[in-house]
């Protein structure tokens, strides 16, 4: 049974960092205010973050990171998910949309969403990259221009398809597909090593994934880089139009409260990759010039609905890589007038994640709950932002400086959500479930497809009924040469200050059509290459 | 630049503001109140700094916390074991709401007191005189029922709020999470 295997014999990379000299500072610790001084801070580890933060150093620069998470890496990594989404998620996972809307997880901790996700890295699709250039004016981002990029981040963190069979639960959706003929395809991951456990979500307990936290960061630190982490970003530092510095507030080590500790590191040149809701956050709380009001604005969620089935062969949703198999077969329809492109992948269920999807309470949530180990999920995450229908949303602060994001659904969004609830349900019936039920708070268990399809044409898609959610925040910083549109240029400066840079999600325009990880080294490695050179 | 401070701890300004708020609920009522703000415009009505721990043992939960949402576990989790362990429950509820940013917290908060608090509850529950450790499972779960369905924002609002959280809390539980059939995580050895 998967449960007796014992995980052992694994040598932290953080367990010897005194004696290997690098440099980190719990700012949960600090008895007195911080104020350092860098060539470059770097806010935020995450994909963006972590990558620049290697580039940068490599090149001899003096580099500050700032995490607003927690230090925690392999030794700590006990699997359990209600330690995780506490220690490792942002809003220990309650973060959501104005209104109780979209549940947007994102992970807040050194390594960021590189730390918590589920592995699958594709590279930028060409036609999202062709729509940018069309319609953004987007330069020197073509796919021959990422591809350098792209194939180092592939060699460094081992980016390849996993090899393995995949687990019962991707593996139904390949069967699904297969009988209804739909295209599927293998998921690259960024592993070496891996046990095939299932608990990349709640941090590699092997260090098998190869996420910012034991690759890019330990590189940095090795180049002499300092990382202060638990502190909040709270504005950049100015001198008219330029940027020199920023200041942040250290939080204490086990809740969310402030120390009143201060800390403010001044710089040549900052970068922000504080993620696609705070670096936008950032930017607003700095009162940042922004002529054609554009921060914050058109923010992508690629928002994700479920689908639930319940299976006679026991699937144990929770136990192997997570990630192995998607479709695309429905991501690039021929006409995005009448049709919103989804693509579908599966999800690893652990029983807290099984609950806060679900949502309700009483005897639907408890049935749905007792089967969980014959229970089988899939996904579609709608590409949103590629047609008028779909403007996204925007990021605004609360009444006290918080980075909230309002995300109202459209119609040509919710009939793509009740396309691809119809998609997903066949698929599970065709690969032989005996019972479905969709992500939504009135719908019921059915035993047919029929059933279920007139269950899927009659309720109502709204906030707060379907339950959506997201894990890819995207845009709201769009990178470009019509700066009508793009606050950054096409290498990711901030175009209305001097000195600043954005390397993380929110410079994407629109959303990606796939997991944005590699797509954010790719263009983090390319940016800060590029600004290294000019330092 | 504009100052992001959130105060550390309850200033007597707080808590004034913070019975303004409900004075105001009580005297026209919760429903009408619902059709004006929306749970997110709720937080800035007070700038009440959530959480001052009841016991000792919990970082944020209060009386009205613990009060409320030990009378909701037996609904929402629908225990066929009686044996329900609500003290780990809680701690991990308080855990959930520690670890959450402060504006959460507190809008949760504030969610609780709209239901337990003298002046709203009746109206929140349709019962005067009782308070939730008094009703037995029948009766919360017709008040969930009332919320789900109400024609007003903010009863739906709580009750996707209170539910999930509580669902949320008791599956994160590792004793809890046995129910579901799901055997654990493997075991961890550091050395």
């Amino acid at each position: 049974m998967q449960h007796e295997i014992e995980v052992a014999g694994i040598e932290d990379p953080y367990r010897n960092a005194q004696e290997k000299g690098w440099k980190i500072v719990n700012a949960s610790m600090l008895d007195d205010d911080l104020v350092l001084e860098a060539d470059v801070v770097v806010v935020g580890t995450g994909s963006g973050g972590g990558t620049a933060a290697e580039v940068l150093s490599e090149a001899g620069l003096r580099v500050v990171m700032l995490e607003e998470g927690m230090l925690k890496s392999s030794d700590r990594f006990n699997m359990a998910e209600g330690e995780a989404i506490t220690d490792l998620y942002r809003d220990a996972g309650l973060q959501s949309t104005k209104g109780e809307g979209i549940y947007v997880f994102q992970g807040q901790n050194v390594g960021g969403g590189t730390t918590i996700n589920w592995c699958a890295s594709f590279r930028t699709p060409t036609q999202t990259l062709r729509h940018w250039e069309q319609n953004f004016g987007l330069k020197g981002c073509g796919e021959d221009d990422l591809a350098p990029c792209f194939e180092i981040a592939e060699k460094q963190l081992n980016i390849m398809k996993w090899p393995a069979p995949p687990n019962k639960n991707n593996e139904i959706l390949k069967r699904g597909a297969e009988k209804l003929g739909f295209s599927w395809g293998v998921i690259p991951r960024n592993v070496d090593g891996c046990w095939d456990l299932g608990y990349c979500g709640q941090g590699c307990p092997v260090d098998a994934k190869k996420s910012m936290l034991v690759t890019t960061i330990p590189s940095a630190l090795q180049q002499g880089a300092k990382l202060v982490y638990r502190v909040a970003v709270n504005a950049l530092l100015r001198e008219g139009d330029r940027v020199t510095g920023v200041e942040g507030f250290a939080y204490s080590q086990d809740d969310r409260q402030r120390t009143g500790k201060k800390v403010t590191v001044s710089a040549k040149h900052v970068v922000l990759a504080a993620g696609a809701i705070h670096t936008p956050g950032i930017l607003l709380r700095s009162d940042a010039p922004d002529p054609y009001k554009r921060i914050g604005k058109r923010t992508f969620l690629h928002p994700v609905i479920n689908s639930y089935a319940q299976f006679k062969e026991q699937i144990d949703p929770y136990y192997g890589a997570p990630q192995s198999i998607y479709s695309d077969h429905f991501t690039w329809p021929e006409d995005d007038e009448t049709q919103i492109g989804y693509k579908l992948e599966v999800l690893p269920l652990l029983p807290g994640t099984y609950a806060t999807l679900q949502g309700g309470h009483g005897a639907v949530l408890h049935e749905s709950m007792t089967k969980l180990p014959n229970t089988h999920v899939l996904m579609a995450l709608m590409r949103d932002g590629f047609h008028e229908g779909s403007p996204g949303g925007s990021v605004e602060l609360s009444e006290n400086g918080r980075a909230v994001l309002d995300y109202p659904l459209t119609s040509y969004l919710t009939d793509g959500m009740k396309h691809a609830f119809e998609t997903m349900t066949e698929i599970q019936f065709a690969a032989g479930a005996v019972a479905t039920r969709i992500g939504h708070r009135d719908s019921a268990w059915h035993n047919s497809l029929s059933e279920a399809k007139e269950a899927i044409g009659r309720l109502p898609i709204e906030l707060g009924k379907a339950s959506i959610s997201s894990a890819h925040v995207m845009g709201g910083c769009a990178m470009g040469e019509d700066e009508t549109q793009c606050v950054t240029d096409s290498e990711g400066r901030f175009r209305h200050l001097e000195n600043l840079s954005i390397f993380d999600g929110s410079l994407f325009p629109t959303s990606l059509g796939a997991n944005p990880q590699l797509s954010i080294f790719g263009v983090s490695r390319k940016f800060a290459t590029k600004l290294a050179e000019t330092l | 630049m504009i100052s992001n401070e959130l105060p550390n701890g309850t200033t007597e300004q707080d808590r004034l503001s913070r019975r303004d708020f409900l004075g105001t609920v009580g005297k026209t009522s919760v429903l009408a109140t619902a059709t004006l703000y929306s749970a997110s415009s709720l937080a800035v009505l007070t700038s009440t700094r959530s959480g001052w721990a009841a016991e000792p043992q919990f970082l944020i939960l209060r009386d009205a916390d613990i009060k409320l949402f030990g009378a909701l576990l037996p609904a929402v989790v629908q225990q066929a074991n009686p044996k329900v362990d609500s003290q780990k429950f809680l701690q991990s509820l308080d855990s959930i709401l520690a670890h959450a940013d402060a504006e959460t917290a507190q809008l949760i908060q504030q969610l609780v007191d709209l239901v337990t608090g003298a002046l709203t509850r009746g109206a929140m529950t349709g019962s005067l005189f009782w308070d939730w450790p008094d009703f037995d499972v029948q009766t919360v779960n017709s008040i969930l029922e009332s919320w789900r369905e109400s024609y007003f924002e903010l009863p739906k609002t709580v009750y996707a709020v209170v539910t999930r959280l509580t669902a949320t809390a008791w599956y994160m539980v590792p004793e809890n999470q046995q129910i579901t059939g799901y055997k654990g995580p493997p075991k961890k050895i550091v050395d």
